[in-house]
């Protein structure tokens, strides 16, 4: 049985709000609940954990502020929060396909889109659909073009040679994505992108 | 004087697997080398460690006994797609701009910029044109000349043919024969070498990032890459049928083969 | 039937495309060759309906492109050069279900498990695209295409950013979609694609130079032009060395034919 997109989105909510009021014991309980949802759900440990290794980092960082600003109680408290609330966000979008997620972004829309006349939540539901698809590609296409200018001897020592450096990758990157956009753009409209049903 | 890889690994931080494992080489001074595998076969991996532009995860690289780090000077590299390194307002600044970052004086500056551009086959009234608004097949020209200006002994290019025309690859072709006639080192990894294997001394081959083959192109390091072509298959054929022809790359090899077979 | 009939087509002052005719039909793989910048990739877009002509007329199954674009975009479906930039989601089969979507198509599931079965790749339907190799990349987006249940293909160098691999993936899906009815129409620069055509058109600047079946093609162009098939080179060749060649080799069994007689 196939959980509908927007009752994981509900449940989301609810537990985020939860868990950011929670303290002590029901903290425990709450994280019980995200066992048995992800089982339920059907998530898998394994991609779980893969999803929340990149994360770890930046979790302990944050407690570890808090651990100088307001004691090691508050740290531990933060660092338990953020992690369930992570692990939620992650098992609800490890078990929800983008086009069960577009839907459901394009069925909350539909009342603004019918007070509009136009189709503008279908179309924020492909923008973010697209923007998931596009975000490692951006990253992906500044290391290369950093590599190219490597190549031609820019050195990227010192803060002066970050700067410069920068410069030679950006010029590139936006003439780079503008090109991949109108080429992108392209494949959408001969797919029919923007006809009226 | 060589370019030197021992025992050199590659793993990109998050992948599973390493891109290349432990391919030891030795590239000598003036030899044109080839080296070809399929896509995600580690090609371009190999020669970005062997241009010292990353860092072998283990056993080292030398270039004429330095550390890379050393030899930048000694080192041209083209990356396959020229628009990721093009950036300047003019061709000639593009080109100027490698000798400039060596810090060399305006004169000399000028004299390698020029120099570069008539060894790549430019015309110099095109060097106050915006590099952006050039054809593909001369923007990787462009991008070719950057790489030569400072006159590397060692000369990289990546996929130097990959989505030119047929008159496009046929200039590239000959600028490699002209670059190699002229005393340069020249290494290029491509998918597709067929168009080289008249002209290159050795074809390296690699599959799962291992190097498989190293040494004159030959039928069978050209099989170890997944590569073959109907002038290879016909003179299996006409080998089979006893017309006793050579191994050939090229039709026109074949072709003067089959003349001296049938005479 | 794709017809262009005497289309010209400028951007702005340059003029892409001169009084260019050609047809497609059912059934018929037709390979169009020319240099960069000859107008083939504009000529692919004029046939999707996505650029409509200044002057003369695409008619797709008898209906002119100007009179319904929308009509071409559904009938024709766009491969493009880059595997790369034709993906809009990240996996595979939320991206085949992108087509169909903007057609409004009630049976989304199913043409997106045809499409799948269609190219192959229906071992890939969870994969994120990001992790796919270049030719199964552009079998995703030929069964992007697919999923609109299309009547031609039309390619814009499918196989120039791939290897042996990848080419192979892409030409078997060619000739599936030939013998299912389809016409497919191929921009390539590549002659071994080219040559198993069942006719090609060679363009130059913006005019088609020579059109026919393969061989008759390969014969009339201009020398230097285009690249030409091996065993094209080889008869040529052997020609040339005063050798007598009964016709233009286009296969390797033609050549070997000949030879070991």
């Amino acid at each position: 049985m196939k959980t509908p997109a927007i009752a994981k989105l509900a449940w989301l909510a609810l537990f985020s709000i939860a868990v950011l009021m929670a303290e002590g014991h029901f903290l425990a309980a709450l994280a019980a609940v995200l066992i048995i949802a992800a089982f339920m759900l059907g998530a898998k440990p394994g991609k779980l954990l893969r999803m929340l290794l990149p994360a770890l980092p930046f979790i302990v960082v944050i407690s570890a502020f808090q651990w100088l600003f307001a004691g090691p109680a508050m740290a531990a408290l933060t660092l338990v929060r953020i992690t369930l609330l992570y692990v939620a966000g992650s098992v609800v979008t490890a078990t929800t396909t983008e086009t069960e997620f577009i839907d459901t972004v394009e069925r909350l829309l539909r009342p603004v889109s019918t007070l509009t006349r136009t189709d503008i939540g279908r179309d924020i539901a492909t923008m973010m659909m697209l923007a998931i698809a596009f975000l490692p590609i951006i990253k992906e296409e500044h290391d290369s073009i950093r590599l190219a200018q490597e190549a031609r001897g820019v050195s990227y020592a010192g803060f002066r040679g970050l700067i410069k450096g920068e410069i030679a990758v950006i010029v590139p990157l936006i003439y780079g994505l503008s090109a991949r956009t109108d080429r992108v753009a392209t494949a959408m409209e001969a797919r029919c992108y923007g006809i009226k049903k | 004087m060589s370019l030197k890889a021992e025992d050199v690994s590659y793993r990109y931080p998050g992948a599973g697997g390493p891109a290349i494992s432990s391919a030891s080489l030795e590239i000598g001074k003036g030899e044109l080398v080839v080296v070809c595998g399929k896509n995600g076969s580690g090609k371009s991996t190999l020669i970005r460690c062997l241009a010292g532009l990353i860092k072998p995860s283990q056993g080292r690289v030398s270039i004429d006994g330095q550390a890379p780090e050393k030899a930048r000077r000694a080192i041209g590299f083209a990356v396959q797609f020229p628009e990721r390194a093009l950036f300047e307002r003019t061709v000639c600044d593009e080109v100027a701009f490698g000798p400039r970052n060596m810090g060399l004086p305006p004169d000399e500056v000028d004299r390698l910029t020029g120099q570069a551009i008539d060894a790549v086959g430019i015309s110099r009234d095109l060097m106050s044109v915006a590099p952006r608004s050039l054809s593909y097949g001369r923007k990787r020209l462009v991008a070719i000349a950057c790489a030569i200006a400072h006159r590397p002994g060692y000369l990289f290019l990546d996929e130097p043919a990959a989505g030119l025309d047929y008159e496009g690859r046929t200039r590239i072709t000959g600028l490699i024969k002209s670059l190699k006639a002229a005393g340069m080192t020249v290494i290029v990894a491509s998918h597709d070498p067929l168009d080289l294997l008249d002209i290159c001394d050795r074809l390296v081959v690699l599959d799962g990032g291992r190097v498989v083959a190293d040494g004159p192109p030959s039928v069978e390091s050209l099989g170890r890459a997944g590569i073959t072509s109907d002038t290879i298959e016909l003179a299996r054929r006409l080998q089979s049928c006893g017309i006793n022809v050579r191994e050939a790359f090229s039709p026109e090899a074949l072709a003067d083969s089959i003349v001296e077979a049938l005479k | 039937m794709i017809e262009v009939r005497h289309v010209s087509l400028s951007y702005g002052k340059t003029p892409a495309l001169k009084d260019v005719s050609l047809c497609v039909r059912p059934g018929e793989f037709v390979a169009i060759m020319g240099p960069g910048a000859s107008g083939k990739s504009t000529l692919a877009r004029v046939m999707d309906g996505l650029y409509l002509p200044d002057a003369g007329d695409c008619l797709v199954d008898g209906v002119s492109t100007r009179a319904d674009p929308m009509r071409a975009r559904r009938l024709v479906g766009l491969v493009l050069q880059e595997p790369d930039d034709q993906a809009v989601a990240r996996r595979v089969a939320d991206d085949l279900a992108f087509g169909p979507r903007n057609i409004g198509a009630a049976d989304i599931p199913e043409r997106v498990a045809e499409a799948l079965l269609q190219t192959g790749i229906a071992h890939l339907a969870d994969r994120d695209i990001g992790s796919l190799s270049g030719g199964q990349k552009q079998l995703v987006a030929i069964a992007g295409v697919l999923a609109m249940r299309p009547a031609y293909l039309v390619m814009d160098e499918p196989t120039s950013l791939l290897d042996s691999d990848g080419k192979r993936a892409v030409m078997d899906a060619v000739a599936t979609q030939k013998h299912a009815g389809r016409g497919v129409a191929v921009i390539t620069q590549d002659p071994s694609v080219a040559a198993r055509a069942d006719r090609v058109v060679v363009m130059s600047r913006g005019s088609v130079v020579a059109q026919g079946p393969p061989a008759e093609a390969f014969a009339k162009v201009p020398p230097g032009l285009i690249g030409l098939p091996e065993m094209t080179r080889l008869s040529n060749g052997l020609r040339d060395r005063g050798i007598a060649v009964k016709r233009l080799w286009l296969t390797v069994d033609d050549a070997a034919e000949e030879l070991c007689r």
